[in-house]
C-alpha cells in the first residue's frame, strides 16, 4: 500500500482537483484506490458524485472508534472507492487536540484499511494537526504551487511543519498560465520539485460541472496529460523509495 | 457479492431483449461487448476442484475464484493461448497461483463461450451509478477431447452450442440497498437467482483423474480393470509430454509410476481379463517404462547431489564436480535418446495397442464377472501374505538383493490399496497405506543406498574419473554402505511390524474372502 497526500498551505492551489485525478488514473491503471477526503467542504467527494452518510462523527472517526471501512463509497470508476468527508471534520483539529498521540491519528486508522494499493488523501489548505498527520502517515506529499509572487515562500512554513520528514515533500506547479519561468524559479528554491506542471485550463470547470475527473471527461486534453505526466512522476518515486507496498507493513 | 439470475420461461427471445430487460429494471444499456472465452484447466478439473477458474479472454489471461470471478486472484495481460505445461510459463503472480494448484499437469481448454454483455447501470437523482447490472448471453461449447485443440475461436470439432441467458447484478459499495432493489424488481418480472451458467456447464463437465481408482465396489471386474488402464491413458499421454519436453524431472518420475502402478494393477487383477490380453498389457507397459530406465537413474543423482555431497568429508568434495559434471553430460544424451524413443512410430504403435485393449469387449477371464472389490480383496490379502512371507525372512545379514525383493512386494500391495481400499476396507485403508508408506520409506532409502554403491562402483572400476575424483566417489561409497548398515536396524522394526500376528489378524479380518461368498461386513475395519 502507497500513500499520497495532496496538501497546501493556500487554498484554491488545485490541490482537490489533481487528488481526484491521480486517484482516477491510478485505479485506470489496475490500482484498487482509495480517495480520503479530508477537506470539509468535501469537494473531491462531490467530483465523484459521493455523499458522507454523515452519520460518522469526528471525534469517533480520528480515535478510531469508528468503522472507517464502512463510511467507503464506490465510485463510477472500476477500482476507485471514496471514503467522503463529512461536516464534523470542521471540528478535526480541536478533537485531535483533545483526544492525544495527535499527530499520528491518520496513519493508525490508515493501518486498519486493507485492500486498497493506492490511498490518495485531499487536505484542507492549511498547516494544523490534519496536514502533519498527513505528512507522517504518507510515502509521497505532492503540494501543488500555484505561480504568484509569493507562491515560493509558501513552502517554507511547510518544510518545517515536515522536520525530519520533510523529504517526503514534492512541490510541483499547478494552475500555471504561460509563466514558463515559474518552475525554474521554483526548483532554485526547492530542487525536488516535479517537472511534471499542471497547466490552468478552462476544461477543469467543465469537468466540475459535470462531476467527473479532468482525466475522464477529457482525457486527451493537456490537461489530462499532464496530470499522467504527474502520475508517472510520483509512480517513479514510490518505485525508487523501495516500494512502499513492500516498505509498510502495518502502522507507517 | 454478485447477484446472478436466470430467466423466466416465457421471455421473448430476440436482439434487442437485453435493452428491454435493462429498461424494465430501471437500468440504463451502455455500450455491448463480445468476447470468447476459454476455460483451462487439467483433464481431472484440479482447478475447478480448488474452486479456481483459469479464463483465457481476448486480452487477458486471468485466475479467479469460482465465487467471485469479477476479481481476479491474478493475471497476465494478452490473449494468446497459454502453454500447456505452467512449468514453461514466465515467472508471475499468475504462474506461481496456477502452479500451486497443478502442479505437473498439463492444461487443456475445458469449455469455450462466445459471450455477449449488455451492461448497464442504476443511478441516483445525483447521477451517481448505485449498482451494475448485466445481460449476458453465453453461447457454450464443450471441446472434444480428441481434437487436441490449443486455438480460440469456435472450435468445428467441438460439441454442440447450449445458450443461456442470465442477469448479473453487482453491488458497489456503500450502495447494497439500490442493488436489492433491482434483484426485487427482477423477481418480480420472473427472473430466479441462479448459478452462473458457466459454472454449471463446468460442473457437470465429465472429470478425469490424476491417480484414477475404481468407482464402483460392484462393477464387473473385467469392465473395471480395463476402464482404470483407459482412464490412465490420458494422464500417461500429459505426462509423457513433459518428459518429451523436458520441463522438470519430476514428469519422468510421475510418468514411471503410473506405468508403473497400472502394470502392477493389471497384472495382479489379472483373472479378469483374458491371459493373452494381460500377458500383452504386461510386456508393453514394461517395455514403456524400461525406455526411461537409465535417465530415471541420472536424474535421481542429479537430484540428489546436495544430499550426497555432504556425506563426503569437506575436503575431497571438489572431487565429486566432475564426476556429476559427467553425469548432467550423460543425462544431456540420454533424454535426447528418450525423447527420440518416445516419439517414435514404434512407441506410438505401443500406445495404440494399449488403448486398443482398454477399449476391448471381450469376456474372458475366470474374474471377469466377478464385483471388483471382492477381486481386489482377495488379491490384498494375497499380496500381504506375499510380501509378510517374504518380511519374515529378513534378518540382519540378509543381501541387498532379497530386501529389493521385498520393497516390490510392499510396493504391489501399496498399490492395490491406494487403488482399491476405499472400496475393500473404507475405514482402514487410510490407516493400513501409512504403516505401509512408513516401512516403504525405510525400504527405499535402503534401496537407494544399495543401487547407488553398486552404480558407483561400477563408474569407477570403468576408470573415467581422475585421481581426486575417484577418491570422493570412494569416500561415497563408503558413507553410502554405512547408510545402508545404518537403515537396517529400522528396517527390521518395520517389516517385524508388517509380518506381525496383529498385522496378519487385520488383512485376513479386512481381505481374506472366499472366491464365491463376499460378505457385505468385510472390509470394515472394527
Amino acid at each position: 500500500m502507497a500513500v499520497i497526500a495532496l496538501l497546501s498551505a493556500k487554498g484554491g492551489v488545485g490541490k482537490t482537483t489533481a487528488a481526484v485525478n491521480l486517484a482516477a488514473l491510478w485505479a485506470a491503471t489496475g490500482h484498487d484506490t482509495l480517495l480520503i477526503d479530508l477537506d470539509p467542504q468535501g469537494a473531491a467527494g462531490h467530483l465523484l458524485k459521493i455523499h458522507a452518510s454523515g452519520s460518522v462523527k469526528a471525534k469517533r472517526f480520528w480515535s478510531g472508534r469508528a468503522d472507517a471501512e464502512s463510511q467507503v463509497r464506490a465510485s463510477d470508476f472500476d477500482r476507485l472507492d471514496v471514503l467522503p468527508a463529512d461536516d464534523s471534520l470542521r471540528r478535526a483539529e480541536a478533537v485531535l487536540e483533545d483526544i492525544g498521540k495527535s499527530r499520528r491519528r491518520l496513519a493508525d486508522l490508515l493501518a486498519t484499511l486493507t485492500g486498497w494499493s493506492r490511498i490518495v488523501i485531499d487536505c484542507p489548505p492549511g498547516l494544523g494537526l490534519i496536514a502533519e498527520n498527513a505528512i507522517r502517515a504518507a510515502d509521497l506529499a505532492l503540494v501543488p504551487v500555484a505561480p504568484s509572487a509569493l507562491a515560493v515562500r509558501v513552502l517554507e512554513p511547510l518544510s518545517d511543519l515536515a522536520g525530519e520528514r520533510s523529504g517526503k515533500l514534492r512541490p510541483f506547479v499547478s494552475m500555471l498560465r504561460g509563466n514558463s519561468a515559474f518552475l525554474e524559479e521554483l526548483r532554485r528554491a526547492h530542487p525536488a520539485t516535479l517537472s511534471a506542471t499542471i497547466p490552468s485550463a478552462a476544461v477543469a470547470e467543465s469537468a466540475a460541472r459535470s462531476r467527473l475527473p479532468v482525466v475522464a471527461h477529457a482525457p486527451r486534453s493537456p490537461l489530462a496529460r499532464a496530470y499522467r505526466a504527474l502520475l508517472a512522476e510520483s509512480d517513479a518515486l514510490l518505485t525508487a523509495e523501495g516500494t512502499a507496498v513492500e516498505r509498510r507493513g502495518g502502522a507507517p | 457479492m454478485r447477484s446472478v439470475l436466470s430467466p423466466p420461461p416465457d421471455l421473448p427471445t430476440g436482439a434487442k431483449i437485453a435493452a428491454s430487460v435493462l429498461e424494465g429494471l430501471g437500468a440504463k444499456a451502455v455500450r455491448p461487448t463480445t468476447d470468447f472465452w476459454t476455460v483451462w484447466d487439467t483433464s481431472d478439473h484440479r482447478l475447478a476442484a480448488a474452486q479456481r477458474r483459469l479464463i483465457q479472454k481476448s486480452d487477458r489471461l486471468e485466475l479467479v475464484a469460482s465465487d467471485a470471478p469479477d476479481d481476479a486472484i491474478a493475471s497476465r495481460a494478452g490473449g494468446e493461448d497459454p502453454h500447456h505445461f505452467v512449468a514453461t510459463w514466465p515467472d508471475d503472480a499468475l504462474t506461481l497461483a496456477v502452479r500451486r494448484t497443478v502442479g505437473l499437469r498439463a492444461l487443456a481448454p475445458v469449455l469455450s463461450a462466445q459471450v455477449r454483455q449488455v451492461p448497464g447501470t442504476v443511478v441516483d437523482g445525483q447521477g451517481k451509478i448505485t449498482a451494475r447490472v448485466e445481460v449476458i448471453r453465453y453461447d457454450i461449447q464443450i471441446p472434444s477431447p480428441t481434437s487436441n485443440r490449443r486455438k480460440r475461436g469456435p472450435d468445428p470439432q467441438a460439441g454442440p452450442r447450449s445458450s443461456h441467458l442470465a442477469l448479473i447484478i453487482r453491488p458497489l459499495r456503500g450502495y447494497d440497498s439500490a442493488a436489492t432493489a433491482v434483484v426485487r424488481r427482477a423477481e418480480e418480472r420472473g427472473w430466479r437467482i441462479a448459478v452462473d451458467p458457466v459454472e454449471t456447464a463446468l460442473a457437470a463437465l465429465p472429470v478425469g483423474s490424476a491417480e484414477p481408482g475404481f468407482a464402483d465396489p460392484a462393477q464387473p471386474a473385467g469392465y473395471a480393470v480395463r476402464g482404470i488402464t483407459a482412464a490412465y491413458l490420458p494422464v500417461l499421454a500429459e505426462l509423457e509430454e513433459g518428459v518429451i519436453s523436458d520441463h522438470a524431472p519430476e514428469f519422468l518420475h510421475q510418468y514411471r509410476v503410473g506405468l508403473r502402478r497400472l502394470r502392477s494393477l493389471v497384472v495382479q487383477l489379472g483373472s479378469a481379463l483374458p491371459g493373452d490380453e494381460v500377458q500383452r498389457l504386461r510386456a508393453l507397459l514394461g517395455t514403456m517404462a524400461r525406455r526411461t530406465n537409465h535417465q530415471r537413474d541420472l536424474d535421481v543423482w542429479l537430484e540428489s547431489r546436495d544430499e550426497h555431497a555432504v556425506l563426503v568429508p569437506e575436503s575431497l568434495r571438489h572431487g565429486l564436480d566432475p564426476f556429476f559434471a559427467a553425469v548432467a553430460s550423460d543425462r544431456v544424451a540420454v533424454h535426447r535418446t528418450v525423447a527420440k524413443a518416445l516419439g517414435s512410430a514404434a512407441h506410438r504403435n505401443e500406445w495404440s495397442e494399449v488403448e486398443a485393449l482398454a477399449q476391448r469387449e471381450a469376456a474372458g477371464g475366470e474374474d471377469h464377472a466377478t464385483p471388483i472389490a471382492d477381486l481386489a480383496a482377495r488379491r490384498t490379502w494375497k499380496a500381504w501374505l506375499k510380501a509378510a512371507n517374504d518380511a519374515a525372512n529378513v534378518g540382519p545379514a540378509t543381501p541387498s538383493e532379497h530386501i529389493h525383493e521385498v520393497r516390490i512386494r510392499c510396493k504391489r500391495l501399496r498399490y492395490l490399496l491406494d487403488a482399491c481400499g476405499h472400496l475393500t476396507a473404507p475405514d482402514a485403508h487410510e490407516g493400513l497405506r501409512r504403516d505401509l508408506r512408513e516401512v516403504q520409506e525405510v525400504l527405499g532409502a535402503f534401496n537407494d543406498a544399495s543401487i547407488q554403491e553398486a552404480a558407483l562402483l561400477e563408474r569407477v572400476s570403468a576408470g573415467r574419473h581422475p585421481t581426486p575424483t575417484a577418491v570422493a566417489v570412494g569416500a561415497l561409497i563408503g558413507a553410502l554402505a554405512a547408510r545402508r548398515d545404518n537403515l537396517r536396524a529400522s528396517l527390521l522394526v518395520g517389516l517385524g511390524k508388517l509380518a506381525s500376528t496383529a498385522s496378519r489378524s487385520r488383512y485376513k479380518r479386512l481381505f481374506k474372502r472366499s472366491a464365491t461368498a463376499p460378505t457385505a461386513d468385510i472390509g470394515k475395519d472394527s
